[in-house]
């Protein structure tokens, strides 16, 4: 592969591209698992995203699926016309045009979310672990600012960033075969919030009543990669009465 | 006519309205889905005059039973079942595979208990015309959407047939009609090499491709488990999770490889020992509990190049349909 000149980033920084399968492309960022890796993915998002939207010169490119995750992007090429190499600089091309988002406009979505026990049927281990009362756990849990580092593994099912280290839990040694939609969960130092009821393997510790996933919605999906999250108790009667999706 | 359409009689174990899926919504964690073996479903569609993603009915090991509420046309292909028509007026004959079949109002047609593979189509001139939703008929059993009210196909319900086909009904031939005999007898399916197999073990690589698989019954269109693999890896066997492909091979601290269909879930954090190559894809779909199974390894720019040639050869032998729409563009959101 014959050396880029990045125009905005260094050698150093740029993200590592492997061919994992024939027309699957990965990028993968050093820095590890925080909001700024993400950020890093989220921006390359875009960028691919955007020079999928301005068709690329001098060659047909066709991208299949683009699937970010925590310090990585998967890019799926359609076999058409396909050429690695053109694809390999198309793709360095993006990344090194990506612009930050600007970042104070990121949205913070409030997710109501009850904690009552009937729901909450982890939170009494979680907050065994963490060494605090049941009533503490919740206020650590429902303070803190998470962010939507992407959405991944079933409709709409968000993976957040930003849980109290103090309140990180392993998951479950075998997944429950039914968690309810709507289950608020936690997964070492992630939290997500299932969207349907699937089988699930992370501690729920509480359930949303909002849809977080409706594909009759435009968009489909309650939050978006890089949206600032705050999780808000409510009562069961709240619950009760705003509740949208089936049990 | 409100009732015109197709009638299900008896739905088999797993029958669901599908196309070729939904593939540029993965960054919102919307599997690609579509048909389990696309290229059955390809080749229905192309022998009807229909473009290539008209939404067909994929059956699984048990076929399914359907009546004509409407003159059609339908063709039947997949793998391997005995398959006859039941006309109105009473007589009966054997529904063979690949050519379309003219069927009248009240006529029935069932596909019987596959003798080999695992998923037969039946697709019908004009398209299966349920709603898109998210730029497709697929049906997302994960999600609850698309297809034909997100579900499984039951008794009593009614599939309407679009308009949408833009050349006659043709004749399979006969290069066609041979490659199809054969596309599922063997047990091969070509692989890369995955990206953790530094990670996984040489070994643990080497002996997968060494000894003979199995599927498992314990395989869906989300993933095909393969039994008899034998292979131990790290206890603490997870990577940080990323982004999944169809037909990549991951290894679980269990030690079973699962080989990701078509509705699999977008992230994952298993290791991936190895990926089915693109031309191999569709037999991931034909993949039958208690079939033997041999990976055998090739090289990313010869799975390429056989990419190119398969692709050239189906369309030699079954050419594709001028459409007067423009081909489906990627998504972009």
């Amino acid at each position: 592969m014959s050396a880029i000149h990045y125009a905005r980033m260094p050698q150093s920084d740029a993200p590592k591209l492997e061919w994992v399968a024939d027309f699957s492309l990965h990028a993968s960022f050093g820095g590890g698992v925080n909001a700024e890796t993400t950020r890093q993915v989220e921006d390359a998002h875009n960028a691919i995203m955007a020079a999928v939207v301005q068709g690329a010169p001098n060659h047909s490119l066709r991208i299949r699926a683009v699937t970010p995750a925590y310090a990585s992007l998967l890019i799926t090429f359609e076999t058409e016309q396909f050429e690695p190499h053109a694809c390999e600089t198309m793709v360095q091309a993006a990344l090194a045009r990506a612009l930050p988002r600007k970042r104070q406009n990121a949205q913070m979505v409030e997710i109501p979310v009850c904690y009552d026990a009937e729901f909450a049927i982890d939170l009494p281990t979680c907050a065994a672990f963490a060494g605090l009362s049941p009533v503490r756990f919740i206020e650590r849990h429902a303070e803190a600012e998470y962010r939507v580092a992407f959405l991944g593994f079933t409709p709409g099912f968000p993976y957040l960033l930003g849980l109290p280290p103090e309140l990180a839990i392993s998951r479950l040694d075998a997944p429950r075969p039914r968690v309810a939609p709507g289950s608020v969960g936690i997964a070492g130092a992630q939290t997500g919030v299932y969207p349907f009821a699937t089988p699930g393997g992370w501690r729920i510790v509480g359930r949303t009543p909002l849809r977080i996933f409706d594909a009759r919605r435009n968009p489909p999906a309650h939050l978006a990669i890089g949206d600032r999250v705050r999780f808000v108790p409510i009562s069961r009667d709240q619950f009760a009465q705003v509740v949208e999706h089936d049990a | 006519m409100p009732d015109a359409g197709i009638r299900v009689l008896l739905p088999g174990p797993q029958t669901t309205v599908q196309d070729l899926g939904r593939p540029g919504h993965t960054a919102i964690g919307v599997p690609a889905g579509g048909a389990a073996d696309a290229r059955a479903l390809i080749i229905g569609n192309r022998l009807l005059g229909n473009a290539d993603d008209a939404a067909g009915i994929e059956m699984t090991l048990i076929g399914a039973e359907f009546e004509l509420l409407t003159d059609a046309v339908v063709s039947l292909t997949g793998a391997e079942f005995n398959a006859d028509v039941r006309r109105s007026s009473g007589e009966s004959g054997h529904a063979a595979r690949l050519d379309p079949i003219v069927m009248h109002c009240g006529d029935r047609v069932r596909i019987a208990r596959l003798t080999s593979g695992a998923r037969a189509y039946l697709c019908v001139r004009g398209g299966v015309a349920v709603l898109p939703v998210l730029g497709s008929r697929s049906t997302c059993l994960a999600g609850a959407f698309g297809g034909f009210e997100g579900r499984s196909l039951r008794s009593g319900d009614i599939l309407p047939i679009g308009q949408d086909a833009f050349a006659p009904p043709r004749q399979a031939g006969a290069a066609l009609q041979s490659a199809f005999a054969h596309s599922h007898r063997s047990s091969a399916i070509r692989v890369t090499r995955g990206p953790h197999v530094a990670a996984i073990g040489e070994p643990a690589y080497q002996a997968l491709l060494s000894v003979e698989l199995t599927v498992s019954s314990r395989s869906n269109r989300m993933g095909v488990r393969l039994e008899n693999a034998d292979i131990s890896t790290a206890p603490d066997g997870r990577l940080v999770t990323q982004g999944m492909f169809h037909g990549a091979i991951q290894l679980p601290p269990g030690g079973e490889p699962i080989i990701l269909g078509v509705d699999h879930p977008t992230t994952g954090g298993y290791p991936i020992i190895a990926g089915v190559i693109h031309a191999d894809l569709h037999r991931i779909g034909q993949l039958r509990p208690g079939a033997p199974v041999r990976l055998m390894e090739v090289a990313l720019d010869a799975a390429r190049a056989i990419a190119r040639d398969e692709d050239h050869k189906l369309h030699e032998q079954c050419p594709p349909v001028q459409c007067t729409h423009s081909d489906r563009k990627p998504q972009t959101t």
